[in-house]
C-alpha cells in the first residue's frame, strides 16, 4: 500500500489513521528554532465526518486510504439500504447502509444525481448535490397578499424532508432547497 | 518561481544597505566553506551530507563553526552573508536552501548587540514606517511570558506537570512521544511557546531567559541556571537569535555528548565534534554573536507572508 510522508501531505489527500479514512483538511510545516520540527495536520475522519487536529513527527508516514467519489444516480430504497448506479456507462449498483446515506437521505430524489464516496469499494458517505429541486407534498394552505411580511411556515417535500417556505408557496409546486443549510431557495425555474 | 522585479531590486538594496552599515560599524566580511568537514550535532538540525572523492562533507546549517576559528584567530568583529542548507525543512517560512547573516562582536555585552542591530533596520532604505521612526521593541522575560500566556512555569515544572498541559492543550500531540528526557522537555517547553506564546508577540519584541536547556552554543549564567540567549521577533516570527557565546571546550564536549545521545535515543545519526571548534573556544574572546535569516527579514520588511515570495527558484511544498 501507498504511504504519504508528512511533508507531502496536502489538502484533500486520503489517509488512513487508526484504521479510518481521514481526508486532510489542513497541513502546517511547524519547526520552532529550539525544538522538534512538527506538521500540525486537521483531518478529517469520512466515516464519522468528525475533524480532528494532530501534530505528527515531520517526515511520519500515514498509509494512503483507497477512497474515491464516484458520481451516481440514486435508485431507490428498500428501507434498510439505498441503491445507487454508476453514472459512467457500467450501470454497476451499489448498496449504502444508514450511517452512509446520513443527513443526505432528506435530500435523496430518485434519478437524481449524487456524489458517492467509496472506502475499499465500500460505500462511506453519501452527498446530495448542492441544490436540489422538490415538490411539496404537505403544507397549510397559502396565504394571499401577506407576502411583505416575510412570515414562513413548514412545507413537507417528497422526501420527507421539512423546510420553511414562505406563506405563498403551496401544495404541488417544486422549490429548490440547499442541502447544505436546509435553508428554502426559491421555486424551481423549470 | 521568480519574485516580482521590485522585491528583487528591493532585495538588492537591503544586501547593500546591510554590508554598509557592517563596515560602518567597524565589521569585516569574511567567507567560510559551505561545504565542511563537519555537520551540526545539534539534534533539531539536520546538515545535508555530500559525497566527495575526500569521504563525506557536509553543506552547513550555519557558518557558526568555522566563524569561531576565525574569532579565536582574530579577536576582531566579523561577519558572513551567504547561503546554510537545512535538511528536511520545507514549509512557507522554511527553506532548505536560505540566505543567513551571523555576525560576532568581541567584547561586546548581549543587549548592546541587539540595540545595533534594531538601529540596522530603522536605517534600512525599505524598512517599514514603524520600524524607520524608532521602532518601539518590548523586551519580555520567557519565564513571564509561558507563565502569563501559556500559565505554566517552564522552570519549575515537571514531567508530569507537562504532560497534563499539553493533555488539555486539544490537539493530539504525536510528535513528542520520545523518551522522557531533558531533549524531551525541551521539545514539549518549545512547543508550548511556538503554539501558545509565539504567535502572539506582536510589532517587534525581544525574549530572554530561555532555559539552559535551549543554550545551544550560548553560556549559561551560573546564578540562575538560564540560557545567555536573546530571540527577536517580528509579529511573532523569529527574525534574530543571539547569544552570549560559550567559550569553554569542557562544557562544548558535555553539550555535544549530550546532543548526541538525545540523537541516539532518536534513531538519529552520530555527529563528530569538530576538533577546530573545540580548540577555538578557549582561545576566543568574550564575544556576542548572533545570526539572521535574510530571507525571512526582507519578508517581514515586505509585509510578505511566504519565504518563496522574496527567493528565486525556492524549493515547493509546505
Amino acid at each position: 500500500m501507498a504511504t504519504y510522508s508528512t511533508n507531502e501531505f496536502k489538502s484533500g489527500m486520503k489517509v488512513l489513521l487508526e484504521g479510518d479514512p481521514c481526508s486532510i483538511v489542513e497541513n502546517e510545516f511547524v519547526k520552532p528554532g529550539k525544538g522538534q520540527a512538527f506538521n500540525r495536520v486537521r483531518l478529517k475522519n469520512l466515516k464519522t465526518g468528525r475533524v480532528w487536529e494532530r501534530t505528527f513527527k515531520s517526515g511520519e508516514s500515514l498509509e494512503a486510504a483507497d477512497v474515491m467519489e464516484h458520481d451516481m444516480e440514486y435508485v431507490y430504497t428498500d428501507g434498510e439500504y439505498w441503491h445507487f448506479m454508476k453514472t459512467d456507462g457500467s450501470y454497476e449498483q451499489i448498496a449504502a447502509d444508514k450511517s452512509a446515506v446520513g443527513d443526505a437521505m432528506m435530500w435523496l430524489r430518485e434519478q437524481g444525481e449524487c456524489t458517492v464516496t467509496l472506502w475499499n469499494e465500500v460505500p462511506i458517505q453519501v452527498v446530495a448535490p448542492n441544490f436540489v429541486d422538490l415538490e411539496i407534498v404537505e403544507t397549510d394552505p397559502g396565504v394571499r397578499g401577506d407576502t411583505a411580511t416575510g412570515g414562513t411556515k413548514p412545507a413537507t417535500l417528497t422526501t420527507g424532508a421539512v423546510v420553511k417556505v414562505p406563506l405563498f408557496i403551496n401544495i404541488g409546486e417544486t422549490i429548490r432547497v440547499d442541502t447544505r443549510t436546509g435553508e428554502y431557495q426559491g421555486r424551481s425555474k423549470s | 518561481m521568480i519574485p516580482t522585479w521590485d522585491t528583487l531590486k528591493k532585495r538588492a538594496r537591503v544586501l547593500s544597505d546591510v554590508r554598509s552599515r557592517f563596515a560602518i560599524q567597524g565589521y569585516t566580511e569574511v567567507q567560510t566553506p559551505v561545504l565542511g568537514r563537519y555537520g551540526v550535532f545539534d539534534p533539531h538540525l539536520h546538515s545535508i551530507e555530500v559525497s566527495t572523492f575526500r569521504g563525506t562533507r557536509y553543506l552547513q546549517t550555519s557558518p557558526e563553526y568555522a566563524l569561531k576559528q576565525v574569532l579565536g584567530r582574530a579577536p576582531e568583529r566579523i561577519y558572513q552573508i551567504g547561503p546554510v542548507f537545512r535538511g528536511n525543512d520545507v514549509g512557507p517560512r522554511h527553506q532548505p536552501e536560505f540566505t543567513m547573516l551571523e555576525w560576532y562582536a568581541p567584547d561586546t555585552t548581549l543587549p548592546a548587540l541587539i540595540e545595533e542591530f534594531i538601529e540596522l533596520l530603522a536605517g534600512l532604505t525599505d524598512a517599514p514606517d514603524e520600524w524607520r521612526e524608532g521602532p518601539v521593541v518590548e523586551h519580555y522575560d520567557y519565564g513571564e511570558l509561558m507563565q502569563s500566556l501559556a500559565g505554566i512555569d517552564p522552570h519549575q515544572s515537571t514531567e508530569q506537570a507537562l504532560e497534563a498541559h499539553l493533555d488539555a492543550y486539544g490537539v493530539e500531540i504525536l510528535h513528542l512521544a520520545g523518551p522522557r528526557d531533558e531533549q524531551w522537555r525541551s521539545d514539549a517547553l518549545d512547543f508550548i511557546f511556538s503554539s501558545q506564546v509565539q504567535s502572539r508577540l506582536l510589532g517587534l519584541c525581544t525574549v530572554s531567559g530561555f532555559p539552559g536547556s535551549q543554550a545551544a552554543l550560548a553560556e549559561i549564567d551560573p546564578t540562575t541556571g538560564l540560557a545567555l540567549r536573546t530571540e527577536l521577533y517580528a509579529s511573532g516570527i523569529e527574525l534574530m537569535n543571539a547569544y552570549q557565546e560559550l567559550r569553554d571546550p569542557v562544557e562544548l564536549e558535555s553539550r555535544w555528548r549530550k546532543a548526541n545521545e538525545a540523537r541516539s535515543q532518536r534513531g538519529m545519526s552520530q555527529m563528530a565534534l569538530d576538533a577546530g571548534l573545540r580548540d577555538a573556544m578557549a582561545l576566543m574572546p568574550v564575544c556576542a554573536g548572533a545570526a539572521v535569516g535574510f530571507d525571512r527579514l526582507l519578508m517581514c520588511m515586505l509585509g510578505l507572508n511566504r519565504l518563496d515570495e522574496v527567493m528565486i527558484l525556492p524549493w515547493q511544498g509546505g
